[in-house]
């Protein structure tokens, strides 16, 4: 693909220009505009115009196709790819959206990444053949293999491994950003009793907080709906660099009276088209959540008909200890999902219904007027209501008080807090940011309480986190075999034990400091941990299996965890046979044993993310090269191949009891392709597409053919999909009282689980004190946000993309700091802790705090000196409100509820290198 | 003068330097046979030294005449060419092969260390925390009306098409002097050293002549470009250029008479000592008239008061303009003036 004479030209290209433009000036020789026209006037017509072909040739094709590149992005855009003799040469946006009345359009849809796509498949990094590694792991000795060698050697190994050390050794996380490339991994992974980890937490992308609020927390209105509102907080998030498709919908809400908030501890891109900035310090925006809620609620700027109706705030708590009052504080057989409210009216405490145990599914009050503030006597028993509860633990958090945690100062807060009382259509934009902070989780149910408090929340406004994928039911049917779960984890918590996350963390974080802030130290988050798996809380899979055989679909094994170096080490040990399937050789790969090529832009697949009414379509433009298959392919070959190894050695049930179930290696195939039904690609994404409600029989042409395809009402999983309006979720909560998929059937803001209680968090409020949690000889905090330079590592090493920045991993410091450090612009830092380093050039940053080492993420391993990496320095906790189960709708989910990934807390130092 | 002129307008409070533009027009025309540094679109952060480096200090366009403001004289202003590797930066290439199939060599960098690049300066800007402010600053060919380049061109290269406006170097008349290069204010034409001649942003003509927008501008994801004839009284250009005084050309004091033209940025106030906001907007008054010539404070007082009465749910003709409610309407291409 590369064209062969292409360093040739380039040695050319430098001579010449190195010789002809050195330092060249022009002699000040001064020309008339007079004396240039003796025969023609070159500024009305000129003569020679036959040369314009020129240019007009070099934009020619012969075939256009689609595709889009949503590779871990929250977006999808329809691209059309241009090819000219079989190769992809350019792309551009589809730009044929329809308009929803009275919302600007979708169109164009797609960024500078998607823009040079087709420069960065034709890069050498891009796999062609499948590698078997011939040196030490990460050493890059590589061999080509044939396909059969490497599917052989592969399914040997997971046969051999579920028979030697029973099911439930061998590891498949994935996450190609796709739909049947995803789901393909899914179901051979049930097939194979294979342990399944949430990659969400891994990240550090799941909302726990919220996700005791709301079931589910991470789900979003469609982005068009930005402009419906007047009033933004973009708050951990930065979508003028994170969202580029859909930043314009901020600027053009701007235009149309609503006012843009940028919540940031630095002056980051999005402040750049804000009407107000306030410069939050890292990591205290709990406090200052708190001091907004604090504002509102002393001032009266509550909706109280809605709070009574579809929040818990009315909710009776008994004062003697704390827990809801339960029908089961009446009747010893009473149900325990099952709260009450003060009724006015009767002046006695009522059932509430639409909770978990109430038979009523409604959240209609009918006659009952509850109470929300006051103490009461239900029978004997004292009570208050959760309102009154929060608006006595909030109440501390004046924004007085809080300016000495925060930074900012109080009228800030008191016109934000205005702003808020005023609006009409609030949204929030909460970014992946806050969770990554120990008190990310107490600052996700404030944020939320500020909308609700308002009345917003499912009305005119939204808190959006990150989208949850359009409902497709054929999809969850090609993932699901009956009777074969397979086996559920948290990524945190496998890397926790097995890359020993906790020893690393252990030697990092100061214990007394832990204690002192927020009450309990790294042996107590280990302790929490094994209490948490032995109540059946967490999975317990790390615990008792290994990771031996391990198939990475489509995931930069490392790249968004903590303490590269020391992860990869440890993990390595318990891995036999570590396989890759990527479109490219990323850092993870370099250690692999077995890498296996997938195909990039031949890709035939959907991308289902609900941040636009669309589905978009992968659509082949080109039918893959070299040796390439698609991850359904690969997925749909492996499978081929264990059965076929299976019969050849006489292997056929083995009993997986532990999770009820079993694997029929002899019949992996058949059942993989349910007898031949979903053998190719088109067969596969046909039947996810004609058996989901949303999308049913023809879409497949159209998406096909117009590159994408609109979903119908029945893809939204909190509300349908109007047809003339943006689809905002939690709508049919207010509109047609349904009940939430919460304890309380509420927006849940108390939590009287024990856990809950004994950490101080029943209610909203900050967690932790004095600011950062990282050890204090350590001077600065780590920020490593998303870049609009890629999607994590997808795009981060396309050549015209390096080209606009330093062409390697660079650290922005505070102009002050590198004047204090001896550190000038370009020069090569060392960031470092006791935990790692890496290496980085510097670049000046005058909108960054003084306390910041910045780095955004997603950097390449194998693009720092040294083999470093800016995780490298990143030490992580755990929150034990995140490892609570049994508790209604606070338990385990796989991308919802298990412990996120928090490493903001990381202070580092930084030198001259 | 030609009789028609297309003219493009840039709103700065749409754009969000995404540089979707840039790869845009890049992967249309310049990835290839040594046009490779070139960027005849590119987006600098400003305040900074922007692209060509210092481009602003080196020199060109008209000598101030004794006309009308911005009119210029008839005297070129003497010009300094940028320096390849210095001003402009080599485009790196990298060692991926060595770098991830071969043992050895180790990490994956630019062959050649990078000295300067058109993002080289990205949301740096100036002004010191919590008071730091940047913008972005998309920039290309102006089309002059007056165009300095073609007037220093000893070869007669360089034309202004009749039809549109569009300013073009015929490859076949020039001979690489590079005259234009230096005039050019705005640094906005390259010399290919590969073919030997100068080429410059082509505003799309290809494209244009079938009635397809501008690569750059077609392709703005931030939805901040409009692209109409500057005679057409119902295209976005003479709505927001002549009536409502919105969009303004960049550097008018060089007197090339530019057909590209920018909305100005608005910006948040700066803080005072104990953190109170202080109510006068962070990017300075006297850089933005610098930029943009005395006109930018009507400019930014009549956006200021136009989105106030959106606040207040009044209707606003320029707002509904600037947000674009239909892509297609910000583009009206059509020789006669109505929209594709
Ligand atoms: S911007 Fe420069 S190159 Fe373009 S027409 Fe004006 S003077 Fe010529
Ligand atoms: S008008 Fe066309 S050639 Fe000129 S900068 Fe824009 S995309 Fe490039
Ligand atoms: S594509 Fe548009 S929004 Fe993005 S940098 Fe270019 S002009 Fe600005």
């Amino acid at each position: 693909m590369n064209a062969p004479n292409e360093a040739n030209a380039r040695r050319k290209f430098l001579q010449l220009s190195g010789a002809a433009l050195a330092s060249a000036a022009v002699p000040s020789s001064v020309w008339a505009f007079s004396k240039i026209q003796p025969n023609y006037d070159p500024l009305k017509e000129y003569p020679y115009r036959s040369w314009e072909d020129l240019y007009r040739k070099e934009w020619t094709w012969d075939s256009v196709g689609f595709t889009t590149h949503s590779n871990g992005c929250v977006g999808g855009c329809a691209f059309k790819v241009y090819v000219k003799n079989g190769v992809p040469m350019r792309e551009e946006q589809v730009s044929e959206y329809p308009q929803l009345p009275g919302i600007p359009d979708m169109n164009p849809r797609g960024c500078q990444k998607g823009a040079v796509y087709c420069s960065w498949v034709k890069q050498p990094d891009f796999l062609k053949y499948p590698l078997k590694r011939v040196g030490a792991r990460g050493e890059r000795k590589w061999k080509r293999i044939s396909w059969d060698e490497a599917l052989t050697e592969i399914a040997d190994k997971v046969i051999d491994t579920t028979i030697k050390r029973g099911p439930g050794n061998i590891c498949i996380p994935k996450r190609p950003f796709a739909v049947i490339s995803n789901t393909g991994y899914t179901r051979l992974a049930n097939l194979l009793g294979g342990i399944k980890p949430d990659v969400s937490s891994m990240t550090g992308d799941l909302y726990p907080g919220i996700q005791t609020v709301r079931m589910p927390a991470r789900t979003v209105s469609t982005f068009d709906d930005w402009f419906t509102s007047d009033l933004i907080l973009m708050w951990h998030k930065n979508p003028i660099v994170t969202r580029i498709p859909d930043a314009h919908f901020l600027t053009e809400a701007r235009y149309n009276g609503a006012r843009l908030v940028n919540i940031s501890s630095d002056y980051n891109p999005s402040s750049v088209h804000a009407d107000l900035f306030v410069p939050v310090k890292m990591g205290t925006d709990s406090h200052l959540a708190a001091a907004i809620v604090n504002t509102l609620i002393s001032g009266k700027h509550y909706k109280v008909d809605y709070l009574k109706e579809q929040t818990d705030l009315p909710f009776l708590v008994r004062t003697d200890n704390g827990k809801f009052l339960r029908e089961k504080d009446f009747k010893s057989d009473g149900s325990d999902q099952v709260f009450y409210v003060w009724d006015t009216k009767s002046g006695k405490a009522v059932p509430a219904p639409g909770s978990m145990g109430s038979k009523d599914k409604t959240l209609k009050l009918g006659a009952v007027d509850p109470a929300l503030e006051g103490t009461f006597d239900a029978d004997g028993i004292k009570v208050t209501t959760v309102f009154e509860r929060l608006k006595a633990e909030i109440a501390p958090y004046t924004p007085e008080a809080t300016q000495a945690e925060t930074g900012v100062h109080p009228s800030v807060v008191r016109k934000l807090a205005g702003w808020i009382a005023e609006c009409k259509a609030l949204r929030i934009l909460d970014g992946y940011n806050n969770q990554k902070h120990m008190d990310g989780f107490q600052c996700g149910r404030l944020k939320i309480l500020i909308l609700t408090l308002i009345g917003h929340h499912g009305t005119t406004g939204a808190i959006d986190t990150t989208y949850e994928g359009w409902r497709l039911e054929g999809n969850s049917e090609l993932g699901a075999v009956k009777g074969r779960p397979g086996r559920s984890v948290s990524m945190v918590l496998a890397q926790w034990v097995w890359g020993e996350q906790y020893r690393r963390s252990k030697a990092y974080y100061d214990d007394a400091q832990l204690k002192e802030q927020i009450g309990f130290g790294v042996d107590d988050m280990e302790a929490l941990r094994k209490e948490s798996e032995a109540k059946g809380w967490m999975p317990k899979w790390q615990s008792i299996k290994d990771p031996v055989v391990y198939i990475n679909g489509g995931i930069n094994l490392w790249a968004t965890s903590n303490g590269y170096s020391h992860l990869a080490e440890n993990f390595l040990k318990r891995c036999e046979l570590l396989v890759v399937v990527d479109f490219r050789l990323n850092s993870g790969a370099m250690y692999a044993d077995i890498v296996l090529p997938a195909a990039a832009m031949e890709k035939l697949d959907i991308r289902e993310t609900s941040v636009t009414r669309f589905i978009h379509a992968y659509g082949q433009p080109i039918k893959p090269m070299y040796e390439r298959k698609t991850d359904w392919e690969i997925n749909v070959a492996l499978a081929k191949k264990i059965q076929e190894r299976a019969k050849a050695r006489g292997i056929s049930r083995v009993e997986d009891p532990e999770i009820k179930s079993w694997i029929d290696f002899d019949k992996v195939y058949d059942e993989f392709t349910m007898d031949g039904k979903v053998v190719t690609d088109e067969q596969a994404l046909r039947f996810v597409m004609e058996r989901s409600k949303a999308l049913g029989p023809g879409t497949y042409e159209e998406a096909m053919k117009k590159g994408f395809v609109a979903v119908g009402p029945s893809a939204g999983k909190t509300a349908p999909v109007p047809a003339d309006k943006p689809y905002r979720p939690f709508t049919v909560n207010v509109t047609d009282k349904k009940p939430y998929g919460t304890l309380t059937g509420r927006l849940q803001f108390y939590v009287d689980h024990d856990w809950y209680q004994r950490f101080g968090a029943t209610v909203p409020k900050p967690q932790v004190k004095g600011g950062h949690l990282g050890p204090k000889k350590y001077p600065f905090k780590t920020n490593s946000p998303h870049t609009r330079w890629g999607i994590h590592s997808f795009a981060r090493n396309e050549k015209w993309l390096l080209r606009h920045q330093r062409g390697e991993p660079d650290v922005c410091l505070n102009p002050k700091v590198m004047a204090r450090k001896g550190i000038k612009d370009g020069d090569l830092v060392r960031v470092f802790n006791g935990q790692g380093e890496f290496f980085a050039v510097c670049k000046v940053a005058p909108s960054l705090p003084e306390d910041q080492v910045f780095s955004e993420h997603g950097w390449e391993q194998y693009l720092y000196k040294n083999m470093t990496h800016y995780n490298n320095v990143g030490a992580e906790l755990i929150n034990p409100l995140e490892l609570v189960g049994g508790y209604g709708h606070i338990k385990y989910a796989s991308g919802g509820f298990n412990p996120n990934r928090i490493f903001y807390e990381t202070t580092v130092d930084v030198e001259k290198a | 003068m030609s009789s028609r002129q297309l003219a493009m307008v840039i709103d700065l409070n749409k754009c969000i330097g995404c540089q979707t533009c840039t790869l845009a027009c890049k992967s249309q025309w310049t990835d290839r046979d040594g046009r490779e540094f070139m960027y005849w679109n590119h987006v600098e952060s400003k305040p900074g030294k922007g692209y060509p480096r210092d481009w602003e200090n080196a020199g060109g366009g008209w000598e101030s005449g004794a006309g009308a403001a911005g009119s210029g004289g008839d005297k070129l202003k003497p010009g300094r060419l940028p320096r390849l590797e210095e001003d402009y930066g080599i485009p790196a290439d990298f060692n991926y092969d060595a770098a991830l199939f071969q043992e050895g060599e180790q990490p994956l960098r630019p062959m050649q260390p990078m000295q300067w690049g058109p993002n080289w300066e990205e949301d740096q800007g100036a002004g010191e925390f919590p008071n730091g402010y940047f913008f972005y600053l998309p920039r290309l060919c102006n089309h002059c009306t007056k165009p300095a380049c073609l007037a220093a061109c000893p070869r007669q290269a360089i034309s202004k098409r009749e039809e549109d406006g569009i300013v073009l170097i015929d490859p076949s008349r020039c001979r690489g002097y590079r005259y234009c290069v230096a005039a050019c204010p705005y640094k906005k034409i390259y010399f290919n050293p590969l073919a030997g001649r100068s080429e410059k942003c082509i505003f799309c003509y290809p494209r244009v002549e079938k009635g397809i927008p501008q690569a750059c501008a077609y392709q703005c994801v931030g939805r901040a470009r409009h692209v109409s004839w500057l005679d057409d009284k119902a295209g976005a250009a003479w709505r927001l250029v002549h009536e409502w005084k919105v969009a303004l050309p960049l550097h008018p004091e060089h007197g090339t008479q530019p057909n590209v033209y920018y909305v100005p940025p608005l910006s948040t106030a700066t803080f005072d000592a104990e953190g109170k906001p202080t109510g006068t907007p962070r990017i300075p008054a006297d850089y933005l008239v610098s930029l943009f010539g005395p006109g930018v404070q009507a400019a930014l007082d009549t956006l200021r008061r136009e989105i106030a009465r959106k606040e207040k749910g009044e209707a606003s003709e320029l707002m509904d303009l600037l947000i674009a409610y239909r892509h297609g309407d910000m583009f009206r291409l059509d020789r006669l003036g109505s929209q594709p």
